[in-house]
């Protein structure tokens, strides 16, 4: 081989491997690009969710509110199962005097 | 045919053309390699901008969903309070009326009893009354006049007969004093367990 034929060929293969290393950073840049663009998405996506609940402001008034409302919940939750067990067995003696009580009535002349 | 042959010029302009090239290629390869660190610090950021906004999302969202659970909680305990109230006002009512009507059918039936005779008053473990006459009926006894004089039996000490309980309603089973105790333990307050 002559020696410009091989300096050609040289060329030639500097050429194609340095190609190849281009596009291998452009494959890189290219993934880089695509996971940035992913994640600024993602932010957005947060903020507006982060707005539909009222804002990074109302975090500490939902946690206010819920104070005050387990505050409020708090006896409640006492009040019922008791009322709820005295009207039952008040209902009970009841429903056992009612009958006694109209045969009682029905018995008296009128 | 001729062979082909470099001149001096084409080798000139071959080398120049290589080395043009070479310098491109390494312009263009540090510039790709400048792009490349400027979007990985972009990258970088807009990944902790990402996580930092999902953090806040996740701080907020769980605030919200536990004031929904507590929010959801305190319908139901309401909703459930207001039936019992439903629930309390239709037996007080319906407790209060019969109350009334038996205290009303009670008294009747005792003051209609007044000078009621009986010509033999048979009584448990004592001699019986002969001719007894009432002539007063209070809630656990029974006042006789009798041949013998005045004889007043209580239901308690088991002097007065059980159908005279059942007859004019008297003594701690009475049917209107149920009745009026049902009516005092709904207007006290429920025991807590």
């Amino acid at each position: 081989m002559k020696p410009p034929l091989f300096f050609c060929c040289l060329v030639l293969c500097l050429a194609g491997t340095s190609c190849e290393r281009q596009e291998d950073l452009k494959r890189e840049i290219a993934a880089l690009d695509a996971s940035f663009k992913k994640d600024e998405a993602a932010a957005r996506q947060y903020e507006k969710d982060i707005a539909a609940l009222g804002g990074k402001e109302s975090l500490k008034r939902i946690v206010e509110q819920t104070q005050s409302k387990e505050a409020q919940l708090r006896p409640l939750e006492f009040v019922n199962a008791p009322r709820e067990r005295k009207l039952s067995a008040i209902e009970a003696d009841f429903a056992k005097l009612k009958p006694a009580a109209e045969a009682f009535k029905a018995a008296q002349p009128k | 045919m001729s062979e082909f042959r470099f001149s001096t010029f084409l080798k000139a302009l071959l080398l120049f053309a290589a080395v043009l090239g070479g310098f491109d290629y390494l312009s263009k390869f540090d510039k790709l390699k400048t792009e490349l660190a400027e979007l990985k610090t972009q990258a970088e950021t807009a990944r902790e901008n990402a996580e930092l906004c999902r953090q806040d999302w996740t701080e907020i969202k769980t605030a919200k969903d536990k004031l929904d659970q507590v929010e959801a909680r305190m319908a139901e305990i309401i909703r459930q309070r207001d039936l019992l109230d439903a629930k309390e006002r239709k037996l007080s009512g319906e407790i209060k009326y019969l109350a009334d009507s038996m205290t009303v059918a009670v008294e009747k039936t005792r003051l209609s009893a007044i000078g009621t005779v009986i010509p033999e008053l048979r009584l448990p473990g004592r001699p019986a009354l002969l001719n007894a006459k009432i002539f007063k009926i209070n809630e656990d006894s029974i006042s006789f006049l009798h041949e013998d004089g005045v004889a007043n039996l209580h239901l308690n000490s088991d002097e007065l007969p059980m159908e005279f309980a059942q007859k004019y309603d008297l003594g701690p089973k009475s049917i209107h004093k149920g009745l009026q105790g049902l009516m005092n333990g709904l207007s006290a307050p429920a025991a807590s367990k």
